[in-house]
């Protein structure tokens, strides 16, 4: 038999199957739980305060709470409603909230977590939207990462024209540095996802949906060039030379300095590029590591495993602090020895890991591995040496 | 699915008393009322299991009303939705979870459970949870739901040359491990 027709006859047996489903009952089911969830709420928040009170009294019996909290091997903090994405610098790290624009930081030596600004329209150099009634429109943060000591945010821009636009802010005062309008989207995540990349003086953008890599002059955020290339999924900067991948399961070599595109060598469909530790690291959208060699483009090691990259919020991140993987459906950083290309740990961080659709959780920095939980609305921190 | 069934008058909004029904937002009923039968399928021949698909499909829901702000500012709702469903269903731990509630849930029923299906085909939605999760997806979004490969794209949130890598793969594994001829490429 012909597998198509085998598989429309068993896609009509699940159809066939559902004669007896009724979906008002389903809303009463769903409407209920709705009802519960206020009361499982209390319930729970209940039982945390019980349980901090508790602790607390323990403490008090044990002396005096120190002044400075102990930083463990694994440590969370409790971040505030909605976080988004991280992004580390050397003295700080950053959590972006989603649909108000606020900033929290984080000090990594004390673990002291205070709010730090709230991201205006006019930090951005956007005049303030107002709806019909009058309303300021809130501001839709993306992601945020750091990069040559600016905090850079991805967020909407001024439709139709400005449909993304990438923000450098200083850190320290929220003044906006450079502006960059990209000219597509970088990660809706309806259309085409693209990537963002930052290296010395420039940013580049894969807009997979406008078939372009774009690069920009980080310092005043004119466009320097454009690439053709089709459909590019990730982009990564390796010192005068750019890394993109595309859809078409290609690795195309970018050279700054004359502009020549070579295609060393096909992989897979990739996702992310990350380079550093000796090497090139490709996270494939079937959930592969893949280390390749920089000079020839080809991939010599696959890292034992599947990292389940199911959407933009799995990543691997490569730094001082090694090469690390995070996996969201065990909820848990793998650390990967690039001498032996196996993972060396698994640490697990959060215990009921959301589903993601978009954004970045996790970021290495100031010695440590941070990855957001976002469910738990908190940020833990790893040790990467314990 | 049962004929059209009168759709109940809104009920009381949210804070008047624990007892009462929660209001519905009109678009989000309707939204629901439309795509939920369609999403159980998708979460069914993803899980393997018709009463933790019923859970998958109302946790993908509730997370849509939750977020109903946005979600409903969306152009793609469906897609959305079955994305929410379809890594539900394919999440291990996360199925486990549903399919554990569905069962505590489906205790104290009398209801008989509905059908089940013939071998062959079972065989099929078997073969295809086996196969890695993305080519899973594809291979029920293609041929489940019927969408186009730029349809499939949308949801899945990839290049349509994803999908295309996705089913192509997925069709040689399932030919061979079902014995069948392949055939060509969609």
């Amino acid at each position: 038999m012909n597998l198509d027709t085998h598989a429309r006859a068993s896609a009509q047996a699940i159809r066939r199957s559902r004669t007896r489903l009724d979906a008002v009952a389903g809303l009463d089911e769903l409407l209920a739980r709705r009802r519960r969830q206020p009361l499982r709420r209390a319930v729970v928040a209940f039982a945390v305060l019980v349980v901090a009170a508790a602790i607390w009294a323990g403490l008090g019996l044990r002396g005096p709470t120190p002044i400075q909290p102990t930083l463990g091997p694994v440590t969370r903090f409790r971040v505030g409603p909605a976080p988004l994405s991280v992004a580390v610098t050397p003295d700080a790290a950053w959590v972006l909230h989603a649909n108000n624009g606020t900033i929290t930081r984080i000090d990594p030596g004390t673990g002291q977590v205070r709010p730090s600004f709230t991201v205006t329209w006019a930090m951005l150099g956007i005049a303030t939207p107002v709806d019909a009634e009058g309303r300021e429109a809130p501001i839709l943060l993306h992601h945020a990462t750091v990069a040559e000591g600016r905090l850079w945010l991805v967020h909407p821009g001024v439709p139709p024209d400005e449909r993304i636009k990438v923000t450098a802010l200083d850190p320290s005062t929220g003044r906006l540095v450079t502006a960059i309008k990209p000219g597509g989207w970088l990660f809706d995540p309806y259309g085409k996802p693209g990537d963002l990349a930052i290296g010395p003086g420039a940013v580049w953008v894969a807009l997979q949906g406008a078939d372009q890599v774009r690069r920009f002059d980080a310092a005043t955020g004119e466009l320097v060039d454009r690439y053709a290339l089709k459909e590019p999924t990730a982009v990564a900067v390796d010192g005068q030379m750019a890394w993109v991948a595309t859809a078409d399961g290609r690795l195309h070599r970018i050279d700054t300095a004359t502009g020549a595109v070579t295609v060393p060598a096909t992989t897979e469909l990739v996702h992310r590029i990350r380079i550093g530790q000796g090497g090139m690291w490709l996270m494939t959208f079937d959930g592969k590591v893949l280390r390749v060699d920089r000079r020839t483009g080809k991939v010599v090691a696959q890292v034992p495993g599947s990292f389940r990259a199911a959407d933009l919020a799995v990543g691997a991140e490569v730094g001082a602090e090694g090469v690390w993987v995070y996996d969201q459906h065990q909820g848990a950083v793998l650390r990967i020895d690039p001498a032996t290309n196996r993972v060396a740990r698994t640490i697990p961080v959060i215990s009921q890991p959301l589903v993601e659709v978009s954004s970045r959780v996790l970021a290495l920095g100031a010695g440590a591995v941070w990855v957001l939980d976002k469910g738990g609305e908190a940020l833990v921190r790893v040790d990467p040496t314990r | 699915m049962p004929a059209a069934r009168p759709i109940r008058p809104a009920a009381p909004p949210p804070g008047d008393g624990g007892s009462r029904a929660v209001r519905l937002p009109g678009p989000f009923e309707h939204f629901y009322l439309q795509e939920y039968p369609r999403v159980v399928d998708l979460a069914y021949a993803l899980s393997g299991s018709r009463t933790g698909a019923e859970d998958i499909a109302q946790e993908a829901f509730l997370r849509a009303y939750r977020d109903w702000d946005r979600v409903g500012s969306y152009e793609h709702q469906a897609a959305w939705v079955r994305r929410v469903a379809a890594n539900l269903a394919t999440s291990g731990l996360r199925r486990r979870v549903v399919e554990a509630r569905a069962l505590a849930r489906l205790a104290g029923r009398r209801e008989p459970a509905l059908d089940v299906l013939p071998a062959s085909n079972a065989d099929f939605w078997r073969a295809v949870r086996a196969l890695p999760q993305r080519q899973a997806q594809a291979v029920a979004l293609y041929y489940l739901e019927d969408l186009s490969i730029g349809q499939t794209a949308a949801v899945l949130d990839c290049a349509e040359g994803t999908v295309r890598g996705h089913l192509a793969r997925a069709r040689q594994t399932l030919a061979r491990r079902l014995r069948l001829d392949a055939g060509e490429a969609p």
